[in-house]
């Protein structure tokens, strides 16, 4: 198990994105949000993808159907502790509406529009009620994304082997994190590849996100180390000597099993060992960055 | 415009298109229609424009950029105290919502802002604040000439 983080560890919010659906931004989400909670007590998880899928995968589906509590939070200014629900003792969750297409158009035309997730949830709970906030998001630029990520300031992104991944991250720079810095700054934390089963000694999706994201300085130092494989582990793996730990967060069907459940991956299967790599995005999320 | 919000007004010296485009990024979504309606609008309100009206969920006003769009300029703390996250017209839109009015709008809000301004302050008051303003600057510049 990666260390505890020691006392004078900051309180903070981080925001789970990339544009680009299907790329594991709800598994992440509620596991990063699980292990800070295991680790530091309490935390909050806030779903504003409007797919819902980190709500309906936490078995609150019913309050995705239910009054528009994102609209009475982010618009009429609500207490949101009336409307988050309980995950475990320690993490709870504020869940995603159907209808956050409808609260997209009123930010538009709303005072402060970019501000108002910080202002009536993040501001007034980090810190005071909750050590961590998590924040899964659209994978669409817009109002709710602003917010999330000018609430959070920091942002991890997941990237899954599958075809457009380059489209994915390059979109995501050009188009949030780079839009973002134009008027506060935005941290990028980690990039987290996820969900991988393919062979490294070939030619395979999962071979050319590892290495692209491990060749290049300026994105090696935002890989964490359970996914980090240096020019001598590249050149292991070519020559058929690699005997490190299998790099990324892989498949395993007890993560997909854990959402049919309704549960985190550590509450469905404690023993799963990919949860170290969570652990890890934790300890990522409250030292501020990846410790090499 | 992502993060319109955030943006500093403040840049645009010069009311030139580029200014005009980003203030109007700051205004509600705008539409031809607005614009159209915005140019005759008295004329145009029929007897059935006005006995349809819903005063709780429709604005009083449509953008109508030629009419309603002005630059205003102040100083960033200025604006923020107006329009950030714990801005007057952020206050004072929570309050409208709670009261069941829908649609606040942007120009609404701004139109009320220099309204209640202009019918309770008197040019002495502006004087004074812009002596005050102008004392300030003698502590040192109030803004970075960028």
């Amino acid at each position: 198990m990666t260390s505890k983080p020691d006392s004078a560890t900051e309180p903070r919010a981080v925001a789970v994105n990339v544009l680009k659906g299907g790329f594991g931004k709800s598994t992440t989400a509620i596991n990063l949000a699980r292990e800070l909670a295991e680790r530091n007590g309490r935390v909050l998880l806030i779903d504003l993808d409007d797919n819902g899928h980190t709500t309906f995968n936490l078995g609150y589906r019913d309050q995705y159907e239910s009054d528009n509590h994102v609209q009475q939070v982010l618009l009429d200014g609500e207490d949101p502790l009336d409307h988050v629900v309980s995950v475990t003792d320690e993490l709870d969750l504020l869940p995603s509406h159907e209808a956050l297409e409808e609260v997209e158009t009123n930010l538009k035309s709303a005072m402060a529009s970019s501000q108002r997730l910080n202002r009536n949830v993040v501001d007034p709970l980090l810190g005071d009620t909750y050590s961590y906030i998590v924040i899964d998001t659209p994978a669409n630029r817009g109002k709710i994304n602003d917010n999330a990520l000018f609430a959070a300031k920091n942002l991890l992104v997941p990237l899954r082997p599958e075809s457009g991944w380059e489209s994915g991250i390059t979109q995501t720079n050009k188009r949030l994190i780079q839009e973002a810095r134009q008027y506060f700054d935005l941290q990028l934390l980690a990039l987290v590849p996820t969900d991988l089963s393919e062979r490294l000694d070939q030619s395979t999706r999962d071979r050319n996100l590892l290495y692209a994201i491990n060749s290049r300085d300026e994105l090696a130092s935002f890989v964490p180390n359970f996914a980090h494989l240096s020019a001598a582990d590249w050149e292991a793996i070519d020559d058929g000597n690699y005997d490190g730990p299998l790099p990324g967060i892989r498949h395993r069907a007890s993560i997909d099993k854990a959402h049919r459940a309704r549960k985190p991956l550590r509450d469905y299967d404690p023993e799963c060992d990919q949860l170290k790599c969570y652990e890890e995005l934790a300890q990522i999320v409250e030292n501020g960055g990846v410790s090499r | 415009m992502p993060f319109d919000d955030l943006a500093d007004e403040s840049d645009e010296a010069d009311p030139g298109d580029e200014a005009l485009d980003e203030l109007a990024g700051t205004l509600t979504e705008d539409s031809p229609a607005d614009d159209a309606a915005g140019t005759d609008e008295t004329e145009a309100a029929t007897e059935k424009d006005i006995a349809s009206y819903d005063i709780q969920s429709e604005p009083a006003f449509p953008t109508a950029k030629t009419q309603t769009q002005h630059s205003v300029y102040c100083l960033p703390e200025t604006w923020d105290t107006i329009d950030g996250a714990s801005g007057l017209l952020f206050e004072a839109e929570i309050m409208l919502r709670r009261d069941d009015y829908e649609a606040v709008q942007k120009r609404e809000l701004h139109n009320a802002l220099l309204q209640a301004a202009a019918q309770q302050l008197t040019a002495a008051d502006i004087a004074d604040a812009f002596v005050e303003t102008r004392e300030d600057r003698t502590s040192g510049p109030l803004l970075d000439d960028e």
